[in-house]
């Protein structure tokens, strides 16, 4: 858990990161019926 | 202290929420409106029942429920001009001027916060804290340029808007009828960017450290969603027009947005401009980082600017690379839309542009290694690589011609008989496909060469398998040029649908050559001996005006295929939906358009360096302190 909130920083980052690119992913990539 | 932390942190967090928000309700606003229009549409059809016409989608062959009216058949008297000198009159001069001056700015303020969210990160991972700390001041001094480009973007966006208004009405209201909730939250989507972006920069000086300094970060992140976002709204206008989806053959709404917004060149537009913007928004860095390096005074600000120009240069350069197989991807989605579109694009009437295109495309590589080899003389030991200057400049320049040798021209007769008939006997070989393919992927592999060796000027290779590494990369070299140069030699012994195919492994040779060359070359740099440091600020004049050249190419670049991507859609407002009846409705002549290109990009650059001035006037203060700190890493050696 300590470690965690030690790097709480780069976990929001990365997390930031991947819902953008499922994002991109969903409005870019996926066909909508 | 730990209270200010505190509250910095909790402050942070509530502007990453905020942020958050505005992206939310942006991209809600079509599920609000969704349930009142299906309302709508269930109260019509039990009025109407039998009254629901259906129609067939003209890309996508669906049935769908005909939710609009018809493209309107427009006559000349239709279009309101201005009695203007010509070429004035004609409506489409004005809103080409306004929407190129537009796009360039829009493409500025989209790759700009690219290389700070790139910057800052790298600045984040940096562990020399002084090193980290330039990195973060350059990427604030990106941001500090591009705020004044950002207003003139949205003023040249509302000229554009009024002008699509007055000058062509009944264009503007069919095009705006299709893509009503789109240009509502596009719109939305701009406030949304400008209060991320106005956060991003004023909060930086107060998210400097631990979380506050990673939710800044993420910051950076949304900022480039939403200006991608928006980005890709905006291409769907302009790839409707060129490759109509979700309205029937009359220009009937079919009542599904999504499948006007997924026509079939909207990706490979993304694609191709996400990187184009920033190679462009790179070498206008590169351009301003080269002006000031040319009106400094001291030392300390050369090295400053000098470190500033390449690493713009290097983004620039790394977008580059990959700009070619997402502009190829493109032209191949064309051809594959309308044969007869790609033929008028690349055989016929705009053949000749394209020409001028691959000589550009030229001038940007010899730029690029130019400033490589240039480079060099920053560092001590970089000698003893400058002797394989000329055999890459001569693999440059042999693949350059025949990238720019032409095929099928538009020729009088006295210029059919010179040339001994449509294609010269010899050298007319090189003007199909298959030879560019192998021309361009040489190019780009020498350029890569030239890094690698760029980045081993100053260093002693140390690891034992220095051998081993050194025949690995010449192994993978060659293996990747032959396997180049056969397969465009093979290209002309097999049908075009086949070759077509072909590019796919010529593409899998440069980029392997790209990643696990560089690959290579890192690892054989581990803890290799410096022969010194990099010397900042060392460099000739010459090279930086290599960055004007690749900035100034790239504009003319823009302008030239934007001029293409447009007039190929000839006598359409929308390709073969949306007649265009203007009196004007005629393809300009190459030399005409070639100026009109020519003054845009003078106008754009004159704007340019007004805007660098502005940011001068603000900035003096920031920028001696920046110099301070860039003064340091150069004694200390540097980790570049």
């Amino acid at each position: 858990m300590d470690k965690i909130r030690r790097n709480a920083g780069p976990i929001l980052y990365i997390v930031v990161c991947i819902v953008s690119i499922w994002f991109f992913y969903w409005f870019g990539a996926v066909y909508h019926n | 202290m730990k209270a200010i932390s505190k509250r910095i942190r909790a402050w942070s967090l509530v502007s990453l929420g905020a942020v958050v928000t505005m992206l939310v309700m942006s991209l809600a606003v079509p599920f609000f409106t969704a349930p009142v229009m299906a309302d709508e549409a269930t109260k019509a059809a039990t009025e109407a029942a039998p009254k629901v016409e259906m129609a067939k989608d003209i890309y996508f062959k669906t049935e769908g429920p005909v939710s609009g009216n018809p493209a309107p058949e427009l006559k000349a008297t239709d279009y309101p001009s201005y009695n203007l000198p010509y070429p004035l009159s004609e409506n489409r001069i004005l809103i080409w001027s306004i929407a190129q001056q537009h796009l360039y700015f829009g493409s500025f303020v989209l790759a700009v916060p690219i290389f700070c969210m790139i910057i800052e990160l790298v600045g984040l991972l940096t562990k020399d804290p002084v090193m980290s700390k330039k990195y973060d001041d350059l990427a604030h001094l990106l941001v500090k340029i591009s705020l004044t480009a950002y207003s003139v973007t949205a003023i040249l966006g509302g000229l554009l808007l009024f002008s699509f208004i007055t000058l062509y009405p009944d264009f503007f209201k069919y095009i705006s009828s299709l893509f009503r909730p789109v240009m509502h939250i596009y719109a939305l989507l701009f406030l949304a960017e400008s209060g991320t972006l106005y956060l991003y920069y004023y909060g930086w000086d107060r998210m400097t450290h631990g979380f506050a300094k990673w939710v800044h970060a993420c910051m950076g992140v949304l900022l480039n969603v939403f200006g991608s976002v928006l980005m890709m709204l905006a291409n769907s206008w302009a790839s409707f027009m060129m490759s109509p989806a979700g309205v029937d053959e009359k220009g009937r709404y079919l009542g599904n947005i999504w499948a006007i917004l997924h026509n079939a060149l909207w990706n490979p537009l993304n694609v191709h401009r996400i990187i184009g913007n920033m190679v462009f928004g790179g070498g206008i860095v590169a351009a301003y980082a080269a002006y000031k390096f040319l009106a400094a005074k001291t030392l300390e600000e050369k090295a400053y600017y000098d470190w500033m120009g390449y690493i713009a240069m290097f983004m620039a350069v790394g977008s580059l690379i990959p700009l070619p197989f997402a502009g190829y991807w493109l032209m191949r989605e064309v051809y594959g839309f309308r044969q007869q579109m790609g033929i008028t694009l690349m055989g016929g009437l705009l053949a000749w542009l394209f020409i001028i295109q691959a000589v550009l495309i030229g001038a940007l590589f010899f730029s690029t290694n130019y400033y490589l080899f240039n480079g060099m003389e920053r560092m001590r030991g970089a000698e003893k690589y400058q002797k394989y200057i000329k055999y890459i400049l001569f693999l440059t320049t042999a693949a350059f011609l025949v990238w720019l040798t032409p095929h099928t021209l538009v020729m009088r007769p006295a210029e059919l008989k010179a040339i001994g008939g449509q294609q010269h006997p010899v050298i007319g070989n090189f003007g199909v496909m298959s030879a560019k393919n192998g021309a361009v992927n040489t190019m780009i592999m020498t350029t890569i060469i030239s890094f690698l060796l760029y980045q081993r000027s100053n260093k002693i290779v140390v690891v034992k398998w220095e051998a081993w590494g050194n025949a690995a990369l010449m192994a993978m070299f060659t293996v990747a040029l032959v396997n180049n140069w056969w397969l465009a030699i093979y290209g002309y012994f097999i049908p075009a649908n086949v070759r077509v195919g072909l590019s796919v492994p010529q593409v899998i040779g440069t980029l392997t050559t790209l990643f696990i060359g560089s690959a290579i070359n890192i690892a054989m740099m581990r803890g290799s001996k410096l022969t010194g440091p990099i010397e900042w600020g060392k460099i000739s004049v010459r090279s930086q005006y290599a960055l004007f050249s690749l900035a100034v190419s790239f504009t003319w670049l823009m302008a030239l295929m934007g001029y293409i991507r447009s007039s190929v859609r000839l006598f359409w407002h929308v390709m073969e939906v949306f007649r265009d009846n203007s009196p004007w409705a005629f393809t300009h002549t190459i030399g005409f358009a070639a100026n009109m290109m020519s003054v845009n990009v003078m106008a754009f650059w004159l704007f340019v360096l007004f805007v660098f001035w502005l940011g001068e006037l603000t900035s003096k203060h920031a920028v001696a302190e920046a110099r301070k700190e860039a003064a340091r890493p150069a004694m200390a050696g540097g980790s570049e």
